[in-house]
């Protein structure tokens, strides 16, 4: 069974760009474009883990990120924040959230698959 | 005739004396008016300062905001800029990896230029976004105690293949033990990047040199190399801005111009100094040193800066301090060793219970404190609290027989100035 990824970014060339990237590696992809959407397909789907974009409209990913640990059937979702705005007050405030991870935009694919298997439990 | 003269000369004397009186009336008369005058126009003074102070005070405001306003346009640059590169990058990545189909060796190759053509605006983007919080004074450096041989290895780790394929030496000058420093490691490892990218660029054969000292007080660091040097006239300009000299190679890596300024900036708010020497044709070395604090100094450095800024802002600071009880009774009967490794080891539980970013300060070998800006007493207990139970945890663990003990000391509860909760701090103690 391949692992389900939900990937959530309101840029919809990003979001297109990455799906591809994961399909070539095997994973499943369900798709939102903003944070209404990630908590519903994330509570639907029951997604293996979340890759979240923070600026979002609307429920940003931040917010998104605190309803869905705040929710028990989505609480253990691991979560990646992926953002082109990489501040160090954001850096930290995602640390203190307890995410599974961070990566900035543009990333290296490399990178964002090495951090997916960690959080994912793959070798 | 004697009395008749008598008289006149009193008549004389009661004329003057009159006289004298109208004439100091007047007189007292003209300063009175001067003296209204005066105040009058000290009252028109007063007025025009006031006046003057709310304009400052108007502009001072107006600055401000635009200072705010031109940190908030290059944050928004800069996300507007990165979201197209992440596109464009992806898609040469993807086409590059295969995922799209195949592609002949030309198309890789001019592929390959266009991805580090968008690394390089990647870069330059990060680095204006540097200097523009540096020159605003919003870096902010998260500080600790860091080995800079174990930070200038692993720079030089990721340095080691495009040395090798260039056919470069680095040689290492690193002494036998740990220098360590307090600095934010990952704004030391930029330095390094940039120094040791530099000489790689500018270097066509020979080596370059990485070497560190560690001198009392603080640790030196520098990196020299075999290669074109710079000249004479262009020594004073070397950490400006957007300044680039000499690039030979069109085929390497190509700078943003902004890599020495950032690396000065990062080295003066660290303290330390940097500097230059180069000689045309011969090679240049840079060389930084990055000082040590003694514990008691950077306690005190982080408390007085908490405060201050807490009493500004209304605030609060707590400091939690973490200690090994008996400590005195205790040293007796545990040897030295064991008792650095337990100390290392509740240090290392304490960094692992904390949220990222807040400062540890040890104090001495066997107190620990940790600072907590903006934290009041109530929640600093919790966090303390939390903390405690996982010291604990690991004593009863490692089977290690240690007591430990936790105070909370905060501003402005326990104290309303720097020396009083500074005076408060160095009285405890676990005994």
């Amino acid at each position: 069974m391949p692992k389900k990824i939900l990937v959530a970014d309101d840029e919809e060339h990003v979001l297109k760009l990455i799906s591809a990237r994961l399909k070539a590696n095997s994973y499943e992809i369900i798709t939102a474009i903003d944070g209404k959407e990630v908590i519903k397909k994330a509570v639907e789907e029951k997604p293996d883990l979340i890759i979240l974009d923070i600026i979002m409209p609307g429920i940003d990913g931040i917010n998104a990120f605190e309803n869905l640990k705040k929710t028990e059937e989505t609480a253990s979702i691991p979560i990646i924040f992926i953002t082109a705005f990489p501040s160090e007050e954001l850096r930290h405030k995602i640390f203190e959230l307890g995410a599974a991870g961070f990566v900035s935009k543009p990333f290296e694919a490399e990178d964002l698959l090495a951090k997916i298997k960690r959080a994912l439990g793959q070798p | 005739m004697e009395f008749e003269k008598k008289e006149n000369n009193q008549k004389d004397i009661v004329k003057k004396l009159e006289l004298d009186t109208i004439q100091t009336k007047e007189e007292l008369r003209k300063t009175k008016d001067e003296l209204q005058l005066q105040m009058w126009g000290l009252a028109k003074t007063n007025e025009a300062i006031r006046v003057l102070y709310k304009e400052l005070e108007k502009k001072n405001k107006e600055l401000e905001k635009l200072d705010q306003l031109k940190s908030d346009f290059i944050n928004s640059v800069s996300h507007e800029l990165r979201t197209p590169l992440t596109s464009i990058r992806e898609v040469i990545s993807q086409i590059l990896d295969g995922i799209l189909g195949e592609t002949n060796q030309q198309q890789r190759e001019f592929l390959n230029i266009c991805l580090a053509d968008v690394d390089r605006l990647r870069r330059i983007i990060d680095d204006l976004l540097d200097i523009s919080k540096l020159e605003a004074g919003k870096l902010k450096l998260s500080r600790a105690d860091a080995d800079i041989v174990g930070l200038a290895k692993r720079v030089i780790s990721t340095f080691q293949a495009e040395f090798k394929s260039a056919g470069l030496e680095i040689k290492e000058n690193f002494p036998q033990e740990k220098a360590v420093a307090y600095v934010d490691q990952d704004r030391i490892i930029q330095v390094f990047i940039n120094l040791i990218g530099n000489a790689f660029k500018f270097t066509e054969k020979g080596y370059v040199d990485v070497s560190v000292i560690d001198w009392p007080g603080f640790v030196e660091c520098s990196v020299a190399d075999t290669g074109i040097g710079i000249g004479e006239e262009d020594l004073p300009k070397l950490f400006g801005k957007f300044q680039q000299f000499n690039r030979k190679d069109p085929g390497r890596i190509k700078g943003t111009g902004l890599g020495l300024s950032i690396s000065k900036n990062i080295i003066e708010l660290h303290r330390g100094q940097i500097e230059v020497e180069s000689k045309l044709d011969k090679g240049t070395k840079f060389t930084f040193t990055l000082p040590k604090y003694n514990p008691q100094e950077l306690y005190k450095e982080h408390i007085i800066e908490g405060i201050q800024k807490a009493s500004s802002d209304k605030g609060y600071l707590s400091v939690s301090v973490f200690g090994i009880k008996n400590l005195s009774q205790i040293a007796k009967n545990i040897d030295n060793e064991k008792l650095h490794s337990a100390t290392e080891g509740i240090i290392n539980v304490i960094k692992k219970n904390l949220r990222f970013g807040e400062d540890l300060v040890i104090k001495d070998t066997h107190t620990v404190m940790i600072v907590l800006p903006g934290v009041e007493k109530q929640k600093a207990a919790e966090i303390s609290q939390r903390i405690y139970q996982a010291i604990k945890d690991f004593l009863t663990q490692r089977k290690i027989e240690l007591d430990v003990f936790n105070e909370v000391v905060s501003f402005p509860q326990d104290g309303d100035s720097q020396e009083k909760i500074c005076d408060k701090l160095s009285s405890i103690s676990g005994t």
